[in-house]
């Protein structure tokens, strides 16, 4: 992807007048960072809008290392939106640059403080993964639609609708939740998966959620904490855990090793979608399909006859 | 009359890509003991690498007693310069004198007493059977060359090259390791060494062979070691003092 | 009930044990022959045949990240950087030093682009390839367990077996190829007996510390001994004891990266050999 410094000052002038151009009803390039805002940004935004995500499916937002096609892609945009709450911490000093001369939307953010949970009881920062609840996410698809409308006035009117059916989409995905995981009995409201991503998902649908990774996937887990979950598992009874596609499995089929050892038949729930979502151009390749999954994927592992397409039917089995 | 122990016909070999020695010929006397004099970069490390059969010649033909080099290597010991080696490796001076006995032993023979013996006994020649439990950073240069020498021993080879054998080593231990080579000489086996000085070459050696990109004499010092040889080989004049002779 | 040791603790444990005592082991000629660099090298220059190897088994379809694939790039990666650095030496005028130097870091940067890049391909699980780089203990299985303790015994097996010829190798080349050695098929093999310790190393401790584990032990057991056979052993005590121990201290406390500690000790150990043999005033 070659840009010579001609065009790239030709485009830097455009990315200034953009808004006065889009104003004029032409099209918005956005870049976003992570797919799920780029998903919820196709579905509530006109279709003369060009969207693209830097971190495709399988993809980990901990440790994604930014290129430099990646840096001209954010140059060019008009329109940056990025999740914010350190999420993307590796591309702090990055967005602070580029907040100088270009619009950044930490749509993460938007989520009102009282709703987000600490990173730990020591630091004042919150657990970025906000996505895993869709009530929450209501808040981050309010906020993209009102960027959107700021930017494109003329199409106001088709943002509003996109926004209300996208957030009527949530409601239900929310309700689902809670329906197929309403017969899972207390003791068994366990998700241990790779890293401790879910923890909202914990909140929304009364779980214990356990990782064997931190909330950040860049340390080692550590044989301590291995030989901590196998005594987890043991004692109480979880059935099954769960891989995630932007992680490294092997620490799961060390759990799943370590407990066998102790005579637990520890199974393999599936693989859910935590930092990414599934693969493009698929429904698990969008934010509604990539939480259909997971929770029809994690009530079936324990037991639910929830439907195996789950709620549109649309899952690929 | 015995077989040669090594004859050079029309030698000729490149290192590091340029011709060192160039029709080289001369024969090395058996039982002998034969120096390879000759002005730095003369050639003769790489004589001795193609002795050894370490290199390959560009040209022309080597045999030691009627042999190619690397069928005879077996017979063949050689003794390096002391700077080549690494007096710090954690070896004592046993150690070094039964590597002598690797070649023998292969990969899994079991080194038994009799081996033992055989080291002892090598040490002894060189009157260093005191020495046999001193770490080899320990010696001092004539020592050093000793325990090289005690190791050749132990090879029992017919043929022992020694690569500047007195180098920076004291008159005493000189005169120690001289005799050695003589008595080793008594008991049968060649021995060709390249020598640095040219003022000793009459004292210590039989034979010498005279070394410069190629051999401008060779033979029995006598009546090869003279005046105009020597000059032609180092290219100087007024060496008198060198062959006793005006 | 709880164990002593729990199953994945006791699993590391034995792969940690013999991992270190073979890397100790074969470490010792590693040190004698003063290739601990070369050896550093060549664990940078895995980095592209691991990326690859996993891009390879995935296109082929296998399952997860065949670990297997992933090493046999690992291997066959590294080989080629012992290719150019002896074609670099032979064939210009740059020293060693500089072609060890150039290898390790052009090889490893070029792997650290093919990672980056690999982001952008979809498939997950990339993330486990950074595992390779410090090692990871905590996802130890027990295939790779026996994977890592069959080749260690093979390579220690190899070290006793070609202790005497290896030995004079490093002592006096000549000497050995005399003997009916070629000095190029003996150093041939002690690079071959580093890489494949640097490959297996690659779990354990990653292949930014492997070095560590050829180097260190080695360097601890030659104060203490005057001779290799002594040295190679004492090599393997100590690379062994520090692994075991790194190991249960890592199971013992929480978020400790196994590879580092073992290191860190292993560290300790030859400051204070170091520390006492000096004040002994070692004779060695």
């Amino acid at each position: 992807m070659n840009i010579n410094r001609r065009r790239f000052m030709g485009l830097s002038t455009a990315a200034i007048a953009a808004p006065h151009i889009a104003l004029a009803g032409q099209s918005l390039n956005i870049v976003c960072t992570v797919g799920m805002l780029a998903d919820t940004a196709k579905q509530i935004a006109p279709s003369n809008v060009t969207i693209r995500a830097l971190m495709g499916p399988g993809t980990d937002p901990h440790a994604f290392r930014q290129t430099r096609g990646d840096v001209v892609a954010l140059t060019k945009s008009d329109l940056i939106i990025r999740h914010g709450l350190y999420l993307e911490a590796q591309m702090e000093d990055l967005f602070a640059k580029l907040g100088k001369r270009k619009t950044i939307l930490s749509a993460g953010e938007a989520v009102p403080d009282q709703h987000l949970l600490p990173y730990d009881d020591a630091s004042a920062q919150y657990d970025p993964h906000v996505w895993m609840d869709p009530a929450l996410w209501t808040h981050v698809a309010d906020a993209i639609a009102a960027e959107l409308s700021s930017k494109l006035l003329k199409n106001s009117a088709e943002i509003a609708e996109n926004h209300a059916r996208f957030v009527a989409n949530l409601i239900r995905l929310k309700d689902y939740g809670h329906d197929i995981l309403a017969s899972v009995p207390k003791q068994e409201r366990v998700l241990l998966t790779a890293h401790d991503a879910f923890r909202y998902f914990g909140s929304a649908y009364d779980f214990d959620v356990m990782g064997v990774k931190g909330i950040s996937t860049t340390s080692e887990a550590g044989l301590y904490r291995i030989e901590e979950l196998v005594d987890l598992i043991i004692e109480r009874q979880i059935k099954a855990v769960f891989v995630e596609s932007s992680q490294s499995d092997r620490n799961i089929r060390a759990l799943i090793e370590g407990t066998a050892a102790r005579d637990h038949d520890l199974k393999l729930g599936g693989q859910l979608f935590s930092d990414a979502m599934g693969p493009a151009g698929t429904y698990e390749g969008t934010y509604v399909g990539m939480m259909d999954h997971n929770l029809t994927t994690i009530a079936r592992a324990l037991g639910v006859d929830a439907p195996t397409r789950g709620m549109n039917d649309k899952l690929n089995v | 009359m015995s077989a040669d122990a090594i004859s050079a016909t029309e030698l000729s070999v490149d290192y590091d890509g340029v011709t060192a020695i160039q029709d080289v010929d001369f024969t090395v006397r058996a039982e002998k003991l034969t120096a390879i004099v000759g002005p730095n970069g003369a050639g003769k490390s790489t004589l001795i690498k193609a002795l050894l059969g370490l290199i390959p010649n560009r040209n022309g033909t080597i045999s030691c007693f009627g042999t190619s080099p690397k069928q005879y290597r077996k017979n063949i010991s050689y003794v390096p310069q002391r700077a080549q080696i690494d007096w710090e490796f954690p070896a004592n001076v046993f150690d070094v004198v039964a590597m002598g006995l690797y070649g023998e032993l292969g990969l899994l023979r079991r080194f038994s007493s009799a081996h033992k013996d055989r080291v002892q006994s090598a040490l002894t020649d060189v009157d260093m059977a005191d020495f046999a439990a001193r770490q080899i950073s320990q010696l001092s240069g004539g020592q050093q060359q000793r325990v090289f020498l005690a190791r050749s021993i132990v090879q029992d080879a017919e043929l022992i090259l020694l690569d500047e054998p007195f180098g920076g080593i004291d008159s005493k231990s000189e005169a120690v390791i001289v005799d050695i080579l003589r008595r080793q000489k008594q008991h049968g086996k060649s021995i060709v060494a390249v020598h640095h000085d040219l003022s000793t070459v009459k004292d210590y050696f039989d034979d010498v062979i005279l070394l410069n990109k190629t051999v401008t004499a060779f033979g029995p010092i006598n009546d090869v070691f003279t005046k105009s040889n020597i000059e032609k080989t180092y290219g100087v004049s007024n060496l008198d003092f060198l062959t006793g002779r005006s | 009930m709880t164990e002593l040791i729990g199953y994945n603790t006791a699993l590391a444990l034995v792969g940690a044990l013999l991992f270190g005592f073979s890397s100790g082991h074969v470490g010792a000629f590693v040190y004698l022959r003063k290739a601990s660099l070369l050896s550093d090298s060549l664990a940078h220059a895995t980095l592209p045949g691991l990326v690859i190897g996993f891009l390879v088994s995935t296109f082929l379809g296998m399952e997860e990240k065949n670990s297997l694939v992933l090493l046999l790039g690992a291997g066959v990666s590294a080989l080629f950087g012992v290719v150019v650095i002896q074609w670099i030496t032979a064939r210009t005028k740059l020293g060693f030093d500089t072609a060890i130097a150039a290898v390790l870091s052009v090889f490893f940067g070029f792997g650290i682009v093919l990672l980056t890049g690999v982001q952008s391909v979809s498939v997950g699980q990339q993330a486990g390839l950074e595992d390779y780089i410090l090692g990871s203990v905590s996802g130890m299985l027990l295939q790779d367990v026996v994977v890592i303790g069959l080749v260690s015994i093979m390579c220690s097996a190899a070290v006793v077996v070609y202790r005497r010829l290896l030995t004079a190798f490093i002592f006096d080349p000549v000497l050995s190829e005399m003997a009916g050695y070629a000095q190029h098929r003996m150093s041939f093999l002690l690079s071959l007996l580093t890489l494949v310790i640097t490959i297996i190393g690659l779990k354990i401790v990653g292949l930014i510390l492997v070095v560590a584990m050829l180097t260190i032990p080695a360097a601890t057991a030659r104060l203490w001994t005057t001779g290799v056979w002594s040295m190679s052993l004492l090599s393997a005590l100590f690379g062994s004891v520090a692994a075991g121990i790194g190991v249960i201290i890592s199971a013992l406390l929480p978020s400790l990266p196994s590879g580092a500690v073992i290191v860190v000790l292993m560290f300790i150990a030859l400051g204070l050999s170091i520390v006492v043999t000096h004040l002994r005033g070692s004779n060695v």
